[in-house]
């Protein structure tokens, strides 16, 4: 067992004979990482096909009268993301379903880079405690909004279990998010640095139960999740 | 006399920086608890499913948004692993 690990180490091409340490370096602003890297190839990505659509696609669609299979599929993804959202959040669904619709894309196509080689956004720690500090901050934010004073009767009771259960929201949705896609990234990293020159096949299927099934599911968790906080506090 | 008591804090402290292995393997036992609700669950749904077919997509559905929950708990355990046996 040893030997593998001594080759996954060789393979990925950090030496001193240790597990290489897979975090990334948290110095921003002087440092490149791979977060940057992709996180930005993924949002150009994003816009560029949501102008092609908007440009192209959209005029066209108006005219006819049967949809084709990628207005459907569209139509059915940002209907769900509405349709949730006025159910949870009511009328601040209109500013809320937006964003959520941005994150989760980020999200979704970010952890689908993995299967290109990249390293997904999500395996910085950075990232995805902003996406939980965003749905922290609408929390407070549509909580007060919506309730104005009231919105401070829920510490009256005890300032103790509200406040907890209040302040761990944005640190549990982000080690949600980041333990999930970094346990696939490191688990298909060792893969394919045991595997060496025979890596054929077995990634694949290791792929879709990393990879693609946290895609998927961390998606729809963050976007069900944030809602029903959002939800609890407006309500 | 010296040299029995420098060898001896020495092979102290190298038994106490040794136990990354142990508790990356400690830290494991987070899957136990995963595994048996991933099939409590399971188990749950196909009697539902048994008694309702038609509903077998919403079942289904319901199945696997309360599976990420669970393999996320495995999952904390599997990364905490990782950190302790590295460092």
């Amino acid at each position: 067992m040893s030997n593998a690990l001594i080759i996954a180490v060789m393979a990925v091409g950090e030496d001193e004979g240790r597990l290489p340490s897979l975090a990334p370096d948290t110095i921003a602003g002087t440092q490149l990482t791979w977060t940057a890297i992709t996180a930005s190839v993924v949002v150009v990505l994003i816009l560029l096909f949501a102008l092609i659509i908007r440009v192209f696609c959209i005029p066209r669609w108006r005219k006819k009268r049967t949809a084709g299979v990628l207005q459907t599929v569209l139509e059915s993804v940002v209907g769900m993301f509405d349709k949730e959202g006025h159910d949870a959040v009511g009328h601040n669904a209109k500013y809320l379903a937006p964003w959520y619709i941005g994150c989760c894309g980020l999200i979704f196509f970010g952890t689908l880079t993995e299967l290109f080689g990249m390293r997904p956004p999500l395996t910085d720690l950075n990232v995805t405690l902003a996406l939980g500090v965003s749905t922290f901050i609408f929390m407070i934010f549509f909580g007060i909004k919506e309730k104005k004073w009231r919105f401070f009767s829920r510490y009256s009771k005890g300032l103790f279990i509200p406040i907890i259960s209040d302040a761990i929201v944005p640190f549990s949705m982000a080690l949600r998010l980041f333990c999930s896609v970094f346990s696939g990234f490191v688990i298909m990293h060792l893969l394919y640095g045991v595997m060496g020159d025979w890596a054929v096949g077995v990634p694949a299927l290791a792929a879709v139960v990393t990879t693609l099934f946290h895609a998927i599911m961390q998606t729809y968790v963050f976007m069900m999740l944030s809602y029903a906080f959002i939800g609890e506090m407006t309500e | 006399m010296l040299i029995a008591i420098q060898s001896l804090l020495s092979a102290v402290s190298l038994l106490l920086e040794s136990f990354g292995p142990i508790g990356a393997g400690i830290a494991m036992f987070t899957g136990v608890g995963a595994g048996i609700g991933i099939g409590i669950m399971t188990g749950k749904a196909v009697e539902a499913i048994g008694r309702q077919p038609e509903a077998s997509g919403k079942i289904r559905a319901a199945l696997l948004f309360g599976l990420a929950f669970a393999e996320m708990t495995a999952l904390f355990g599997f990364l905490i692993a990782i950190i302790i046996y590295s460092a």
